[in-house]
This record gives structure tokens, sequence and C-alpha cells, in this order.
């Protein structure tokens, strides 16, 4: 056991908290920037998105009223539009300017936050102009799209590369303010979480071949030694070197999965010091045989318009297309709490307080969990209604289940204020403040243009992933043939749950081989063994080889696994990593310069490591 | 950690390289079944251990050996300091005082470091260690010094078993009156009226350079007489008579035109056999013998040149396993482009 010095503790500890900044900023840094491929194409063109507005505070004709009155706003939005794009067309940007300030005062009219759809449609007109070398008229389309949509996650992401190459704008104040957007964009959330499931794993793969190769170079005289072993006397030394190349070439002519599963095996058999290695390829397999279901199911699921429907409402982006969308989906899948329940939220905001009040009950009885957010919904409607006693009453059952978002809080103020507890009032919207001042701010300005019981004046409230999740991964009907012909591609022979087992296999003789030290017996053969030069130079240059070198391959795979799956966009492989660039040309240099950066990091790190072990 | 082969030509710069760095740690050797640990301490000697027996035991036994103490058979002790109280109730004769029992603990680890001397074929690995040691006892033994008996120990070697056979008798000479070393006192006191060359090692405790040079340095003073006794006479003889009957041996092999085994294997291969003789297995028929290998430390077949020794001789190059390697890491970097082609092109779609 060395004593080590307080500077050699510090070095140690910096170098510690240098890898952990580094992995850091790269776990951030792909999830932000996997922008996926385009889902919502079909709503380029004229369309209203954005918040809804329900106009009406009264059950019955009056919400037929409020309804009506909604759709008229809407026609009348959509022949602003109409003629917006007639003036692009003729190149009136004069006109057109004009044109959509108009719009946009009949967006707040309407309480929308953005009109996404039109804002794409700039874009891609911006486009356009742009080929044809129209710079000027390319940037004017772009910041319309902004002020049509400045909040659109979706928008933004589309014009960084666009506002680069135009200079409407700086692509990182842009890029930026779109991260922002997004994180709160549920449906763009669970696109980078699918997308990012086959790089992991691929990440993680690679990673564990490169640590494996390693290791066996590193220890090749030990293998070769009890080899030789079991070799008969007379011809271990002419045998024993094919037999090596034979067990361990071999599983290379199948696929990567079933190389790493077999060299475990190896693992196990000859170098079990190390079966931490072969631990962590059980792991991976596993994760192979679970997400390969899951992922293929998300692709399934977000090629459907309801459910990304259901994303786009529940994380406040609303259309005029999602009612008949959630309907059609509430009705395929009528024991679907989430589904219902955000249905009940677009027929709330479109003055149909009746049938959304069915649809909160319907969810209510769904959810086994006993989830609160039906009853803050019903609240809602009670206090829309008039009824404040009633609204009152569930809000206060929400608040004992456990519900505690500034939303909720500025509803509940709004309740209580409605009863003339201006105490109780006061209390809650200094919470909601505390929690959230930027979205009080807002409602209380809305509050103030469109009135107190207006329904464009009540916080929404969304549902969190983590409740939408079950809808997103359901079983598909006919779907597992998908996922066998994946599994088929990625370790042939086998399908997931058969990855699976073959994952317990590794697991089991991890336990079975148990904690091994390197045995002290040296063999008269293969002891004068030296690594080559080749295979000294791929440790030090190779992000991890240095751990692998020192004895902690686990380490080393896991800061090679951080590295590949960073440089995947560069490689523009698996598919879901192209858009990276696709969306941020601009700053791909950026990217691969900070991405070199880290990988000349983890060597750099590595190498000092490897000089103070020896 | 460091490692490797050790051996005769490698040991003073492995030896200098943890003294010079005064390294604190633990090398052990492992030759074959044997095992030894040395223990450094800032760069110095402070114990040596022989397999799992501990140091106090090997020191009591040479008391034991010496005469001073009773049997000791059956009874343990932890460490040197409580052999040293318990050494007053065992005593025969006077008590062991600390001087000669720090003596005695220096003595041992040296010859225990000294018989690195004979490494033909070991493995070495030092670990980097704190090293628990008895400080009051234990000495600090400087490497350099180590060295330097070593080399003594081999130029004089010759010498000392020319001039002290076993079996011969050690006497005062004729000029016993001169100034005299540490160690050259403790020996004139122990010859008294006469001893024999192995007695008077085994009472006087003392390291094989010491006693080597202190016997040599007192025989050329002319402190010491040496009178070859009965045993070496007939040691004598004896080697005489052995040398004839290996010339029988050699006339008859070559009389039947078959050359000793023995000697034919050792010219071929240079390869150390197990246990001498006992390895190989001597055959009237022509097949070549080979010897079986152990669990601890291979032995390599001896043989004739053929299947055998090529197997042998490919197994102790040092190529081998480097084009192994060098074959493993090509395949395993071309093979995949090649085969994972398509696996690579589902997902890039």
């Amino acid at each position: 056991m060395r004593v080590e010095g307080g500077d050699q503790i510090n070095q140690q500890l910096l170098q510690r908290w240098i890898l952990r900044l580094l992995f850091g900023l790269f776990l951030l840094g792909p999830c932000l920037a996997v922008a996926q491929e385009e889902a919502s194409k079909g709503f380029i063109g004229p369309g209203v998105l954005g918040e809804s507005a329900s106009l009406a505070t009264v059950e019955g004709p009056a919400a037929g009223d409020a309804g009506q009155d909604v759709q008229s706003l809407i026609d009348g939005l959509k022949t602003q539009w109409a003629a917006v794009c007639e003036a692009i067309q003729r190149g009136e940007l004069r006109l057109a300017n004009e044109l959509i300030s108009s719009l946009e005062a009949k967006k707040a009219e309407l309480g929308y936050s953005s009109l996404e759809d039109y804002s794409l449609f700039l874009l891609a007109s911006a486009e356009q102009k742009f080929s044809a070398g129209d710079r000027e008229a390319a940037s004017f389309l772009i910041r319309k799209a902004w002020q049509l949509s400045p909040t659109s996650g979706s928008v933004l992401i589309r014009s960084v590369r666009l506002a680069h190459l135009t200079g409407a704008g700086a692509p990182e104040d842009v890029f930026l303010r779109a991260v922002k957007a997004l994180i709160s964009d549920k449906e763009f959330l669970t696109k980078v979480l699918k997308g990012l499931i086959y790089p992991f794993l691929w990440a993680l793969s690679l990673a564990l071949y490169v640590t494996i190769v390693f290791s066996f170079c590193r220890e090749a005289d030990v293998i070769l030694q009890k080899i030789a072993r079991l070799m008969p006397v007379r011809i271990r030394g002419i045998i024993t070197p094919f037999v090596f190349l034979m067990i361990l070439v071999t599983p290379c002519f199948f696929s990567l999965l079933w190389c790493l599963w077999f060299w475990s095996l190896l693992i196990y058999v000859f170098i079990p010091w190390r079966r931490w290695v072969a631990f962590m390829v059980a792991v991976v397999l596993g994760l192979w045989a679970a997400l390969i279901p899951i992922r293929e199911n998300l692709d399934l699921r977000l090629a459907e318009q309801g459910i990304r429907t259901l994303l786009r409402a529940s994380s406040g982006n609303y259309s005029f297309m999602d009612r008949s969308a959630l309907q059609k989906l509430a009705a395929d899948r009528p024991l679907d709490a989430a589904v219902h329940f955000v249905y009940g939220q677009v027929l709330r905001r479109e003055g149909k307080y009746e049938e959304a009040r069915r649809a909160f009950l319907r969810a209510a009885a769904l959810w086994r969990e006993g989830k609160p957010f039906p009853k803050v919904e019903l609240g809602i409607l009670a206090f829309l209604s008039g009824d404040a006693s009633q609204a009152d009453q569930y809000f206060s059952e929400a608040e004992a289940a456990g519900v505690r978002s500034a939303a909720f809080f500025f509803n509940y103020s709004k309740v209580k204020f409605d009863l003339m507890d201006t105490a109780a009032s006061r209390a809650l919207l200094a919470q909601a403040n505390k929690n959230d001042p930027e979205l009080v701010a807002g409602l209380q300005t809305r509050e103030g243009t469109r009135g107190f019981r207006s329904g464009q004046s009540i916080a929404e409230i969304s549902l969190p992933l983590k409740d939408l999740l079950p809808s997103l991964v359901a079983s598909i009907p006919d779907a597992q043939r998908l996922h066998d012909a994946v599994a088929m591609v990625v370790m042939p022979g086998v399908r997931p749950l058969a990855i699976s087992g073959l994952a317990m296999i590794l697991l089991l003789g991890f336990f079975l081989v148990g904690a091994k030290e390197r045995s002290s017996w040296r063999s008269m053969l293969y002891r004068h063994y030296s690594m080559p030069g080749v295979v000294r130079c791929m440790f030090w240059l190779v992000p991890g080889g240095a751990w692998v070198r020192m004895g902690r391959p686990a380490v080393g795979a896991l800061l090679l696994t951080m590295i590949l799956l960073a440089g995947m966009p560069i490689l523009g492989w698996p598919a879901e990593t192209r858009g990276v660039f696709h969306y941020l040309r601009g700053l791909a240099p950026y990217y691969i310069g900070i991405w070199l950066l880290l990988a000349l990091g983890v060597i750099y790190v590595g190498c000092l490591a490897m000089e103070e072990e020896s | 950690m460091e490692s490797g082969a050790i051996n005769r030509e490698n040991l003073s710069s492995i030896l200098r390289s943890l003294s010079q760095r005064r390294r604190q740690g633990t090398l052990e050797i492992n030759e074959g079944e044997k095992q030894l640990k040395i223990l450094f301490f800032q760069g110095k000697i402070v114990e040596v251990l022989h397999g799992s027996v501990p140091p106090a035991e090997e020191v009591a036994e040479l008391l034991e050996a010496a005469d001073l103490i009773k049997e000791v058979r059956g009874l343990n002790f932890k460490d040197y300091a409580d052999l040293f109280s318990k050494l007053p109730s065992l005593a025969v004769g006077s008590a062991v005082d600390e001087t000669l029992f720090k003596r005695v603990i220096k003595h041992r680890i040296l010859n225990g470091v000294y018989a690195l001397e004979n490494l033909t074929q070991a493995y070495y690995v030092f670990k980097v260690q704190m090293v628990e040691y008895e400080r009051d006892f234990a000495p600090l033994i400087s490497v350099g010094q180590v060295l330097l008996d070593l080399v003594a120990l081999a130029n004089e070697g010759g010498r000392f078993a020319a001039a002290f056979m076993p079996g011969a008798v050690i006497r005062v000479g004729e000029n016993p009156g001169q100034p005299l070393s540490e160690e050259e006192s403790v020996l004139i006191e122990l010859i008294g009226e006469g001893i024999g060359v192995e007695q008077l090692r085994r009472r006087s405790m003392l390291s094989r350079y010491h006693f080597q040079d202190a016997l040599l340095s007192m025989l050329d003073r002319g402190v010491v007489a040496v009178t070859a006794g009965p045993a070496a006479q007939s040691a004598a003889v004896k080697l005489a008579g052995e040398e004839l009957l290996a010339a029988l041996d050699r006339s008859i092999d070559k009389a039947f035109a078959e050359e000793s085994k023995l000697v034919k294997a050792k010219e071929s291969l240079g390869c150390r056999a197990k246990g001498g003789e006992e390895g190989l297995a001597a055959k009237t028929d022509m097949e070549s013998p080979s010897v079986e290998p152990e669990e601890a430390g291979e032995t390599v077949a001896c043989g004739k040149f053929g299947l055998i020794g090529l197997s042998s001789r490919l197994g102790q190059a040092a190529w081998v396993p480097y084009i192994v390697v060098l074959i493993f890491l090509a395949s395993v970097v071309f093979l995949p482009w090649l085969v994972w082609r398509d696996t690579f092109r589902y997902f890039a779609r």
C-alpha cells in the first residue's frame, strides 16, 4: 500500500474532477444536440397551433357558444394567413410584414403562445429564398417565423442553421433559446430518448469490444500458458498459438454481441480476475434485450398522429387538429387514462365542459394509483362554471394528495379569491410565485386583459413524462416481429428474450467464478512476453486504454463509451445521430473541436495516471 | 508493481534499483516451488521470509542447532521479541544476550539474500507497501554491501572450499595474538582446541560470507590452521572413485553407440531437468525421454531434437506470443469491417 503525499492526493482529486466535468458536459451535449427527424411534416402549411382558449364560464348553450366563438376566431386567423401566403408568393414583403403583425395580434387575442405550423411554413419559404440567392428575404422570413412562434423549440432548432447562414441571428443564441424551449417539449424529449437508445447501446458494445481486445493483449501470456497446460506435452509449444488464435478470433465471425458473449466466457476461464468486464457485457446484453422492444415501440408510437398530439398537448402546444386526433386515440385506447385526461384538457379549452368532465372522470377511474390530476381539472371546470365551492373541494383533495406545482397553486388562489378568502388566496399566490415567478407574471398579465374568470387565465396542468411513458411503450400487436428482426441483426439466431437469457448465463458465471486474484504462479512457457509496440501505442492513444493498461478495464470501457457516444454525430452513424449536424451545421466545427478536446483530455489524464502508476 | 524474470545476471541491477530509489515494499521471488520474500525499508533490507516459516522460528532453530537453547520443536514464537523474552527459560548454559541475538538475526537474513546467487530462472514481483518489521531487532542491511559480499563469495569460494574441505578440523594457528574483527573473535572463541568446519559454522551462526571471509583472513595471517580430517580424506577418495565410474560409464555408452541421455539432453537444449536425473525417464529404446510438467513452475521438456525440442523452443521463444498478439490484433481490427458490414448498414438506414 503506497503512502501518498498531499500533492499526489490533490493531483488525483483534480484529475477526477476534470473527468467528471468533461463527462457531465458530454452527457448533456448529445441529449440536447440530437434533434430528431421531422415528425410533424403534416403540420407544415396553414394551420393553427398554440394554446387554445376557452371563453365561456357557464355550461350548456353558453359552452357551445364559446366553442362557436373560438371557431370563428380560428377561421379569421386562417383567412389572415392565406393573405400572408399570397403576399409572400408575390414577393410583397412589406405587405406580408403588416399582415404578420396583424396575425400576431390575433394570436395574442386567441391566447396562443405560438403559431408553429405557420412559422414552419415561413422557415421552408426562407430555405427556398436562400437557395435562390435572396439572402435578405430569407433573413426576413426567419425573423417573422420567430415573431409568430417565439417560444417554439421546434421552430427555433430548425432555424439555427439558416440563422447562421443568413445572418438573421447569432446561431448560439438561437440554439440556447431552442434548448430552453425544447427541454419542456415532451415530444422532443421522447424523440431524444428514442434516438439515444441505439447510439448508447452501440457505444457501450464497441467500447467493451475494444476493452476486451486490450485485456487479451495485456494478458496474452497468461492465456497462452493456461492453454498450453491443456495441450499434450509433446506439441504444446507448437499448437498453443493456433488454439489461442482460433478461440479468440473465431467469435469475430459472428456478430459483435455474440463475440462479446463468447469472449466473456473466455474471460471467466482464462483471466477470471477481469470478471467485471464480463459482468459489464452481461449488463449490456440485458440492455439490448430490454431496449430493442422499447425503442421500436417508441418509433411506432411516435409515428402515430394521436401520440404526437398527446405529447404536444401535454407540453402546452395545441392545434385545432388536437380534438379529432385525441378523440380517435381515446376510441382506440379506451383504457388509457393519460389519453382521456389530455383529451379532457383539449375539450375544456374548446369550451366543451360536459364532455371534458366525462373524460376526466373516466381518467380518474382508469388511474389505479389514484392520481390527483383529474381532481385538479374537475376543480378548474367547476371554477369556470361558476361553482367555486365545488372547485375548492376538488382542489383541497388534490392538495391533500400531494399536488404542489406553481400552476396548481395559482389556480387554487383564484378559487380562494372567488370565495373571498383573500388571506388564503394571497398565501397560495405567494407559493406559486415562489415556485415559478415567470408563469405567475404571464398569467396575471392575461388576467388583466382577458378577465379573472377567463379560460385563458387558467394555468395549465401538464402530465409528467413518466405518466405518459406507459402510453408510449405499451405493447403493439404484431410488433414482436419487428423486435425479432432487429434482434436477429444484432445477434443472429436469437430473439430479445433469448438475449436476456444469454445475459443471465454471464451473470451466473460472474457469481460462480467469484472474486479471484491473479495467481502468482508463473509457468516456464511464454515467460518473455512483452506487448508489441503497436499495442502499447494503442493503450496510450485510445481514450480509456490507459485504464485498461493499469488493470482497471471497467473504467476504461466507460470512458471510451462516453467518447464514442459523443463522436457518433461526427461519424453520422447510427442514423439517429445524423440530425445533429443537419440542424447545427453552423456549430459543427465547435462540436468537433470540443469533442477532440474531450478525447485528448481523457487521453492526457490517462497518460498521467499511467506514469504515476509506473 | 514491478515484476519480471530474475536470474544471476540481472539480480544486482534489480536490487540496486530498489536501493537507489529507496523503495519500501516486498520483493517476492518464486523459483519453482520455492518462494523467498525480501522486505525493503527505505532501500535497505530488513527481513527475509522463506515461504510461510516465521523468521523467529528460523532463528530459534539456528540457536538450537548451535546448542544455545533447548529443543524448540512444537513451540511457536510470534516474533523476535516473543522469542527473546522466552530465551532465558530455554537457554542451555549461559543466556543468549541481545547482541548475539541481533547478530543471529542479521546473519540469517544475509544468508537468505546470499541464496539468490544461485538463481537461474525465477520470477520476481515487487509490491510497494508498508513494511512491518521489528525495529528493535531487525537490521538495516545495505544492498551495496550485500552485492559486494556476493562477489567476494564467488571470488573466494573456490579457495575456501579447497582450504576448508568437509571434515577439516580448525585449530588455533601459530600467530594467535593478533587484532581480530567481531566475526573473527566469535570464531576464535568457538575454535578452542579444535573444531570441525561444519560444527564451527553451525555454532557461530555467521553468514556464509562472514564465515568464509573471517576464516580465510585468519588462515592467511596464521591465526588459525586447518587439518584435513578423516571425513575429508574419505571424501577425496570418494570423489576419485566417482570420476572413475563416470569414465567407465562413458566408455560403455560409447561401445553401444548410445550416449548418456542426461549428457545429450543437457548439451542439446541446455535446459534444466527436474531434480537432476530423476526428471528423465531413461529408456532402452530410441524414444526421446520427456518430463511431465508440474503445477508449480513448468520444467522444460528435455529431449532430442524433434517434435518435443521444437515444441519446447517455441514455448520459450519470445517472438511467438509477440506474433500471436499481432495477428490477433490485426484480426479483430479488420474482421469486423468485413463481417459486420451488414449490421452497420442496417443501423445506418
